[in-house]
This record gives structure tokens, sequence and C-alpha cells, in this order.
């Protein structure tokens, strides 16, 4: 029994020891510059779908833009200053990670913008039909009508 | 008779309008030939004044102009190389490392003008100072060669 006890012990601490060692490993994972430029097309390639939906992607690229040009100040600081550089390489990933969460609902509510447009473009086009129905049926009474009134004080002339 | 008339100028311009309208709707942010454009301007921001002459290690100014009109967001990579005016053409890459990369990404229609500078490291008459374009390809996920333009500058002093 003791015996058992004391395995048991010595596993559980076996598996708190690992646990240590993994934890600290995934939640800091150093960031390449290939891994993060990776990142930065993924996202890309999400900003390309919202937009092709009608999304407005304005803020997507800035942010994209964001993501590049730290990448491009971390590469050039990887060889001079490693810890500064991670630093840059991991808000470029996160600002990558963000666009990449938010194009979805850029693409949603681009979709919605254009089925909005799409119904609008209906109704003007079915008004202006209707417009040409009534146009074709009470134009020329309209014309005579007014040319009535604009010429009512007209006499004619004996030749 | 003129009734005939009237009923058809008044249908003919509200049929005027509604194809303008429709097409407008259609026709909107469509690049009937799409294209990008990689221009390299001089120190003012103009196709002028360029540097000819610069010193070894010394750093010098240009600015890089990246114009897209591909009808979507494209996303860029202008590579800096260094050539002779042996290896000159516009439409292949040049097979030589990079020595500066510059990236970004553009809406359609937009254009940037990018400061960059530079240092060269070694002495050469007519080194062929190169920016090549390349566009990313969603299809094939990695950057393909555009277009490329070119400078050529003497660098002389001691070499580094």
């Amino acid at each position: 029994m003791k015996i058992q006890t004391s395995r048991a012990i010595a596993a559980m601490a076996a598996a708190c020891v690992i646990a240590l060692l993994f934890v600290p490993a995934s939640s800091a994972s150093a960031q390449t510059s290939s891994q993060v430029k990776a990142q930065i097309a993924q996202a890309y390639t999400s900003v390309l779908s919202a937009e092709s939906s009608g999304g407005n992607v304005t803020s997507l690229v800035a942010k994209l833009n964001s993501a590049v040009s730290l990448v491009q100040q971390a590469d050039a600081l990887n060889a001079t200053d490693p810890a500064r550089a991670q630093s840059l390489y991991s808000q470029a990933s996160a600002l990558a990670q963000q666009v990449i969460s938010a194009a979805p609902a850029v693409a949603a509510a681009g979709r919605a913008a254009v089925f909005d447009a799409q119904v609008s473009l209906a109704v003007e086009t079915a008004a202006l039909a209707a417009l040409a129905v009534l146009a074709y049926l009470y134009v020329p009474r309209l014309y005579w009508g007014y040319w009535y009134r604009t010429h009512s004080d007209w006499r004619v002339k004996k030749a | 008779m003129i009734d005939d008339d009237l009923k058809v100028a008044a249908v003919g311009v509200i049929v005027l309008i509604a194809v303008f309208n429709v097409s407008g709707y259609y026709l909107a942010n469509r690049n009937v030939e799409p294209f990008s454009e990689l221009g390299l301007l001089g120190p003012t921001q103009k196709i002028a004044d360029y540097p000819t002459n610069v010193l070894t290690g010394q750093n010098f100014s240009l600015d890089l102009y990246v114009g897209n009109h591909e009808g979507e967001p494209s996303y860029y990579q202008v590579l800096t190389k260094l050539g002779t005016s042996a290896n000159a053409n516009q439409s292949v890459p040049l097979d030589a490392p990079a020595i500066a990369t510059y990236g970004m990404v553009l809406m359609n229609n937009q254009n940037v003008t990018e400061p960059i500078t530079l240092s060269l490291d070694h002495n050469g008459t007519n080194v062929r100072l190169v920016f090549e374009l390349w566009i990313y390809e969603t299809n094939t996920t990695s950057f393909h060669f555009y277009t490329s333009d070119w400078l050529y500058l003497n660098v002389t002093g001691p070499s580094a």
C-alpha cells in the first residue's frame, strides 16, 4: 500500500514537471519570419474572400499593412536584436490573426449590403417600368392639357 | 401622330435612365484590363533627379511607386537586387539575391509612394539597381514576378 502511494505521488510529480515544461513553451512559442509571413498570406486570402462577398475591407487591409511593416522591421532587426524582432513578429502575428477572425463578419456585412443594393436596384427598375407605362398612357394627355392651358388665349386669324 | 412621338420620347427617356442605372450597378469597380504599376521616383518624388553616383556605404534615398488596378486588393512585394547591364530584362526576374524587400497590400485603384533608403557595399561602374514587383497569388500561395524597373549607378569610394 505504501509502495503504491509513493508510486502514485511520483507519477503525479512527474506529470506536473512535464506539464510545467510544456506550458511555457506552448504559450510563448517563438514565431519565425516565415510563419508570420504565412499567417499574413492567409489573412490576405481571407481579405480577398471578404472583398469578393462585397465587404468593405479597408480597415482589414490597413491592419494587414501594419503586419507587413512589422515583419519588415523584425526581419531587419533579427540579426542584431532578436528579442525585439520576436516581439515585432508576435505583434504582426496578432494583427494577422485579428484580420483572419474579422474577415467572416466583414464578408457577411458585405453580402447583406449587396443584397440591399440588389433589392433597391430591383425596386428602382420596377418603379421606372411603372413610370414608363404611366408615361405611355398619360404623357399625350398631359401634354395636350398643358398645351391647351398655355395656348387658351390664342385666337385664329382669318387668312 | 404627335401622340405617338410623345409616347416614344417619354418612354425612351425612362428606358435610358433605367439602362444607365442597371449598367452603373454592374460595371462599378470593374477593371476591364487588370494591371499593376511599379515606378521609381527620385528624391523629389518625381521622375527626375535620380542619383547616378553614390559613395560606397553611404545612404541614398529613392521613392517606390506601386499602383493596384487589378480589380481587387493585391499583396505586393518589391525586391531590390543588384545586377549588371548585361542581364537587363524587364520580363524575367533577375537571378540574384534580394538586398532589400518591401511589402504592401493595396486596395483596388490605390497607389502608394514609399520612401526607401539604400546603401551599397561594393564599388562598381554601371551597377544596375533592380526593383522587381511580385504579386501574391492565392491559387499557388506564392509570389509571382510581374515586372521590374532599374537604375544605373556608379558606386565609388573605399570598399567596405
